[in-house]
Order: structure tokens, then sequence, then C-alpha cells
């Protein structure tokens, strides 16, 4: 169960998005997507998830190509959050947790415990477009989460973006113990401190080419982040004795 | 609270057969004889028909485009259907010397005049191959004005006789007689649009999330609104054979019943059925009541008017809530 990432290039009418990319994403482990802003991120993620047909390349899951999956097998096999989900859902939040499962067999244990889990049990009943921007998307975190199955791929779009500390820390811990019990997580963050704490392996994108894959500890080297995001990174101690990726000050930004 | 629904359309069918008010004498409610309960039966049956072709193509449209302005008034489609029966009216007319009878006949040509405007507005409102909320409308108004500039134009073509009826089939007017057969056949195929969408609610349900969410959970997004699409179309091109081009019937009903029975489908797609029931057999049995000279108002002039405050409520409502 590996997703595999061979050579994809993309271009959109107006403007190339990814050039050669190649890369892989293993079982048991949570694997983060770092780069700039149009840097190729999402369109590598829905690439990945079999939503978008590359110009060049091709992705295969569990060896067989994703982008033949069929509407149900992809159900079955891949959890997919989008950056920026629809705020104005006609339903309420645990209807649409529900709908995770819509083409899978119900799981409402499954579902309690991820509703426990991520603090959501008093807005059960609320309409989704009354919550806030960041309590809709621990809501689609839920669905996602609802929606895998053992041994699945995830794939989450800046899942943490509009979180608050607390809740983002619980997201990504949730995560962490899904890739434990055999999931492969895939990821993209801006949060580099939180990727360097939570990422097993990470991938940097650059201008729409692959910088650096492999173990995170690896990848996310300073000066290669800096050469990316042209912002100086360090690493600082912590009381624990943990080091924790911060940016440096930004008069060290690259020109 | 759908079977409050479905007991008020009930009772506002019941209400519509009792209405009585002769010609020049005063409003009452009395069980006709039996040879006014063929009319009024007739026309009970065929507003109940295209108030719930409306009201479950109008919430269909509105799910598929994510758009709550959606509905087959706004979008042309209706004007569409009705450019394809004026269309066949006036090729009737060329080569056989008599128009067909409007309305009731002619489903087939407004089934392709309807399909034919939807899949215009479908096609040019999206942007960066999406559907955009704003460019489906503005696409819409644009579709209906041309369509309606379209019917204009084989009205003038046609004699001055025909001219009337065809003029008073614009206005939206539901009619007293239509061969029992047609009804059977237009009920039915309501019935089964409805039937074939409620299987499809929950994939609805999942629709709304966007894209990338509905497919990713597993719903086949494409082939589902090009289904939808034509059950759209189908109703549609029913509701303005019978009654000609009623307008916002389709807008309102599923609005109403997504606040009285909320947002999943398999709740809201017999819900704007029944409300658009209501509405439209209200409407028909309302303006029996309406006498300005000029004898019983048109039905369609009525939801225009009433429907078209409603539409700049709801569309002030949208803006803020952009």
């Amino acid at each position: 169960m590996t997703l595999v990432v061979q050579d994809i290039s993309h271009d959109y009418p107006s403007s190339p998005a990814l050039a050669g990319v190649s890369a892989t994403a293993r079982p048991g482990r949570v694997t983060s997507l770092l780069g700039a802003n149009a840097s190729g991120k999402t369109t590598l993620l829905r690439i990945a998830a079999g939503l978008l047909s590359p110009s060049a390349g091709c992705v295969t899951w569990s060896g067989k190509d994703v982008g033949e999956f069929s509407a149900a097998h992809r159900a079955a096999s891949i959890s997919f959050l989008s950056q920026r989900p629809r705020q104005d859902v006609p339903l309420t939040v645990r209807q649409i947790i529900q709908l995770g499962r819509v083409r899978l067999d119900p799981d409402p244990h499954g579902a309690e415990t991820i509703i426990g889990q991520l603090e959501l049990g008093s807005l059960l009943d609320r309409p989704f477009p009354a919550l806030s921007v960041g309590q809709q998307q621990r809501v689609h975190v839920a669905r996602v989460l609802h929606q895998h199955q053992a041994g699945g791929l995830i794939i989450l779009d800046e899942p943490t973006a509009p979180m608050d500390p607390r809740h983002a820390a619980l997201t990504l811990q949730m995560l962490q113990e899904r890739a434990l019990n055999g999931a492969t997580i895939l990821l993209s963050m801006h949060d580099i401190g939180l990727a360097s704490s939570c990422s097993d392996d990470a991938w940097l994108l650059d201008g729409g080419s692959l910088a650096c894959a492999g173990p995170a500890n690896d990848v996310l080297e300073p000066a290669r982040l800096q050469g990316a995001f042209g912002l100086a990174y360090e690493w600082v101690e912590r009381h624990d004795g943990t080091h924790w990726l911060v940016p440096g000050s930004f008069h060290n930004k690259v020109e | 609270m759908l079977l409050v629904l479905c007991l008020l359309a009930v009772a506002v069918c019941l209400l519509r057969l009792l209405v009585d008010r002769p010609p020049g004498g005063t409003l009452s409610l009395a069980w006709p004889g039996a040879s006014w309960m063929e009319f009024r039966r007739t026309a009970m049956f065929a507003a109940a028909i295209v108030g719930g072709c409306l009201g479950l193509a109008g919430a269909l449209l509105q799910s598929m485009l994510r758009n709550p302005l959606a509905s087959p008034f706004i979008l042309g489609v209706s004007s569409g259907a009705g450019l394809g029966l004026m269309v066949a009216a006036w090729v009737s007319y060329i080569t056989v010397g008599t128009a067909m009878t409007l309305p009731g006949s002619g489903g087939v040509p407004a089934l392709l005049g309807a399909m034919l405007a939807l899949s215009v507005v479908y096609l040019l409102g999206q942007r960066r191959g999406w559907p955009d909320p704003v460019a489906i409308v503005l696409v819409g108004v644009i579709v209906s004005t041309v369509a309606a500039g379209g019917m204009m134009f084989f009205q003038h073509l046609v004699p001055t006789g025909l001219r009337g009826a065809f003029a008073t089939w614009l206005m939206g007017t539901i009619p007293e007689v239509v061969p029992a057969w047609r009804l059977w056949l237009y009920g039915s195929i309501c019935l089964g649009c409805w039937m074939f969408c409620q299987r499809l609610s929950s994939q609805l349900d999942a629709s709304l999330m966007g894209d990338d969410e509905s497919e990713s959970v597993g719903v086949p997004l494409g082939r589902l609104r090009l289904l939808l699409l034509v059950c759209a179309g189908a109703l549609t091109a029913v509701a303005v054979t019978i009654a000609g081009p009623i307008a916002f019937v389709g807008l309102v009903a599923p609005h109403m019943a997504r606040l009285l029975v909320g947002g999943r489908h398999i709740l809201l797609l017999p819900g704007a059925m029944a409300c658009g029931v209501i509405l439209l057999v209200g409407a028909d049995a309302l303006r029996q009541a309406i006498d300005l000279g000029g004898g019983r108002m048109p039905v369609g002039v009525l939801t225009t008017v009433c429907g078209g405050f409603i539409f700049l409520f709801l569309l002030r409502m949208e803006m803020r809530r952009a």
C-alpha cells in the first residue's frame, strides 16, 4: 500500500504547475508536502487523489493507476480534504460527517469516536454554515477520518491552516495515530515547525519541481528551506531537549 | 413536517375543486356538479403536475449548480422549452396549415428546447472549468431573453387569430381541457423523475460539499450532473407544455421546502414538489377570486408578480451572505 508519484508534470492553460515530480509516500508514515505559495502543492495533491489528470506521468496506489479508479474504489481507498471546502453546505454537522461513508458501509461507532476526539459533540446538530471556519475545518477532518478505512490513503491540503493551535495539534496527533495503524498520510502545510514535529517524511516543492524528498530531518534543512521560501530558518532547542524549526529574522530574507 | 406539507397540498387541491365563482357571480365554496367537475378536476391535476414538476426541477437545479438563485425560469430553461413549442407550432402551421394546440401538446420539441437552453447555460456559465454561480445566472438571463425574443418572433409569423392564443399561453395558464391520457403521461413523467432522483438523494447531499469533496467520497459527479440535467429539462418541458412558462414557482418552492424540512434531499425533493403543488394550485384557486375586468387573471401573472418580489428578497439575502 504505497503511493508512488512517477514523473508527474502538469500545465494549466496560463502557466505550467508541475514539472517531472517523482516521490513515494509509505504506509505507517506521515509525509508533509511543503512549498511556497503557487509552488504546485494543491495540484500535486489533487493529482495524487485521482481528482485531476496530469499532463504527463502517473500516480499509483497499491500498484494501480489512481486515475483509473472507479468512484466507489476511490472512496474506499483514498480520503481527501481540499484546501477550500465549501462553507455554505445546508446540512448539519452530523450529516456532513456521515457523508464520508456515503458509498461505504455505515460505521456509527467509529464516527462517535472521531467526534469525541475532535471535540465536536456539542456542535453535531448545528447548521454547518453557522460554524466558524476553524470549526468547519474540524468537521471536514472528521468526515475524512470517518471515510478512511484501515490501510488506506489520507490526503489533506493544509488541514490545520484555519485551526487554533490546540485543535491543530489534536488533528495532527490523530493523523499520527492513523499512520501508526497502517495508514499512509500525505498533507500539505505552511507551518514548518509543526511539519517538522509531526512528519516522518517530507517533500519540498520549489517552483513546480521537487527540490528534495526523504526523511523529514534530512529535507527540512535551514539552507534548503531558505532556498525554497526565501526566508531563513533555524533550529532552536526546547526545554525538554527536543528541537523546533522556526523562521529567523526577516532581515535574512534572500533578495 | 413533510407529512404536514403533503396534507396541506391535498387540502389546497380540494380547495381548488371547491372554489366556485360563476361569471358575474360571487365567490363561494361548493362541490361542483358533474359538468363543472370535469373542468375543475382537469385544472387541479394540471396545476398539481406543473407545480410538482417546477418544484422538483428547481430543487435539482439549485443542488446541481449549488446556486440558490437557480430555477427553470431564471436559467432560461422554461423559455427554451417555450421556444421549442413555438417553433413546432409554427412548423405545423406552415406545413399542415393549422398550428398544434397550445397548451397541452408538443412535449418533444419543448424537451429539446429545454435541454438546449440548459446545456448552453451549463457550458457557458463555467469559469476555469467550474460552474460559477454568478456567471450561470447571467448566462441564464441572457438565454431567457434570447428565447423570449425568439418566441415573440414566431408569434409574429402566425396569423392574428393564433397570435392571441399564443399570447395567452405565454402568460402562463392552467388549462381546464386536456385529454386524460396526456395528464396521465405527464404525471407519470413527474413521478418517475422524482422516484429516480430520490434514489440519488444521498449522492446529491454529498455533491453540495464541492466537486473534489464529493468525488472523493465516491460520487460520480459527471454522470450525476448529466442525469440531473436530463431530469430537470424533462420536468420543465412537461410544465411548459401544460401551462406555458410559469415564473418563480421553481425558485420559491425549494427554498420553502428547505426552510421546513431541511437540506437533506431525501426530504427536500418530495418537500419541494409538495410546496410547488401548494403554490401553484393555491395560486390557481386564488386567481378565481380576482377579476379586474378582463376575465380571470392568468396564473402566470400572479406567480410572476409575487415571485418577482420574493426573488429580489432572496437576491438581497444572497448578496448579504456573500
